[in-house]
């Protein structure tokens, strides 16, 4: 119970922070202490990619006892390893992106980081599951 | 994160860390590579528990312990690994450590 708080908290924390950032930003435009129009949406972004990277850095934290557990302890473990690791850098180069890149490139190429570890980690979640059945 | 820096600059608890990454293990396995007591061990493993490095689970009649480590705390640990962490002690080094073992 106390889990689903501190993850639900965080994600409200998360959201505050993006609509607080992007709202200041552009107040800051408007008041001509900001130069660039994009920055309210940059700031947003990056702070998306940083919710990524706390997802992904408790991600293997998270421990589900071994008495529930339907695979091989270890196999798991190594798998939400490899899902924290993803996450974090995957988040990580998502915000980069956003710092770094003009915004009609940095849309595409930080879609592609984030898509891309999603995808890293649902193909090594299915060959879990696929080579559990295998040996049971 | 004083608790983690503590943790990790022990090479015995690292190469617990090392063995862990494997896969969960009873405290039995983990003491076999090691030659020491098994309070020793215990207490090693109770300061690992204690930095939130790992988390012990009862299955049955034996203790099984596991990694418990966030990404950051990983990539400490493969710092450590990589640069060697110790905490410096001079003369009765080992003793020291004994002591704060023990504590």
């Amino acid at each position: 119970m106390s889990q689903a708080m501190s993850e639900i908290k965080r994600g409200l924390l998360f959201a505050g922070l993006m609509l607080v950032v992007a709202f200041g930003a552009k107040l800051a435009f408007r008041a001509g202490l900001i130069a660039d129009p994009e920055m309210s949406r940059r700031a947003s972004m990056v702070i998306l990619g940083a919710f990524y990277v706390a997802m992904g850095n408790a991600m293997p934290k998270t421990l589900v006892p071994l008495s529930v557990q339907q695979c091989d302890s270890g196999r798991a473990q190594a798998f939400q390893r490899f899902a924290g690791w993803t996450f974090v850098l995957s988040g990580l180069a998502y915000a980069v992106c956003w710092l770094v890149l003009p915004v009609p490139l940095a849309q595409p190429v930080s879609v592609a980081f984030l898509l891309g570890g999603t995808a890293l980690v649902a193909a090594r979640a299915i060959r879990l599951k696929f080579s559990h059945r295998k040996s049971v | 994160m004083n608790r983690v820096f503590k943790a990790l600059s022990d090479p015995t608890r690292r190469r617990v860390l090392q063995l862990l990454r494997e896969r969960p293990m009873t405290a039995g396995e983990l003491s076999q590579p090691f030659a020491v007591s098994k309070p020793t061990m215990s207490a090693h493993f109770a300061v690992l528990q204690e930095a939130g490095l790992i988390e012990a689970e009862k299955v049955g009649r034996t203790i099984v312990y596991r990694l418990k480590m966030s990404v950051l705390e990983d990539a400490l640990f493969g710092f450590a690994q990589t640069f060697g962490w110790e905490v410096k002690r001079g003369r009765g080094s080992k003793k020291l450590a004994e002591k704060e073992l023990e504590s």
